[in-house]
């Protein structure tokens, strides 16, 4: 193993933490189901020409990268699971599988332009929208 | 050997270790959300085994054999906590349960 500085494996992991948080991020406004390209683009984001490149062979900088990948995947997946235990009554727990939530109400409204996450954990398969109207 | 007397050189590649486990868990998640979708069983199953294999060399050029076994171990739990979420998730759901979608 070639031993690096400090700051070397803290800014792969934090690297590795963007990394992370983006790939769920691209996974929940995913539109389409998934492709086979999804997992060449996640075989490039995980441990592509770039990554490797970037980490030499070696050095404990792949390693950092991978803890950082999983916090950051894992803890918008928490932060998910948060906001929707704190929501109560506006989102449970069907919104993992369909993205079911409750219709605002009267007096509240959706900007037009908002993003639409059409897969929460997954994406449904069917076309349909279980909210009447849309969103 | 325990955790306060590894040296330097040690603590780098459990790094590479935890690191090539941390790689698993994401990639087993990611694989999970197939769960329910494949259409064509042995060309997705196919594709999804090459994926695999291709993230295992990955660690074993950038770490070592006992990475890619973390690895591998680390993406089938991964996978497997995944899809028995979901079906937990599944059975719970009453609108689900009762067909009405």
């Amino acid at each position: 193993m070639v031993e690096t500085s400090l700051i070397q494996p803290i800014g792969a992991a934090c690297f590795g933490m963007i990394i992370g948080w983006y790939v769920y991020f691209i996974n929940r406004y995913r539109k389409a189901d998934v492709q086979w390209s999804d997992l060449a683009t996640l075989i490039g984001i995980i441990g592509g020409a770039a990554i490797t490149g970037l980490f030499g062979e070696g050095t404990d900088l792949f390693g950092a990268y991978g803890i950082g990948l999983a916090i950051g995947f894992f803890g918008y997946f928490l932060t998910l699971i948060i906001l929707v235990h704190v929501s109560k009554e506006s989102f449970r727990y069907d919104w993992f599988l369909d993205g079911r939530r409750k219709a605002p109400a009267k007096d509240w409204i959706i900007s037009p332009g908002t993003a639409v996450t059409v897969s929460p954990m997954d994406a449904r398969t069917d076309g349909t929208d279980p909210l009447p109207g849309g969103r | 050997m325990t955790i306060w007397n590894i040296k330097e050189g040690e603590i780098l590649a459990v790094t590479a270790l935890i690191g090539s486990m941390c790689v698993g868990f994401v990639w087993g998640w990611l694989v999970g959300l197939l769960d329910g979708r494949i259409k064509r069983p042995i060309l997705d199953a196919s594709a999804i085994c090459s994926a695999t294999i291709l993230l295992s060399g990955l660690m074993l050029i950038l770490s070592d054999s006992l990475a890619v076994a973390l690895f591998l171990v680390a993406s089938g739990l991964s996978l497997f906590l995944h899809i028995s979420w979901r079906k937990n998730l599944g059975s719970r759901s009453d609108h689900l349960n009762s067909g009405k979608r």
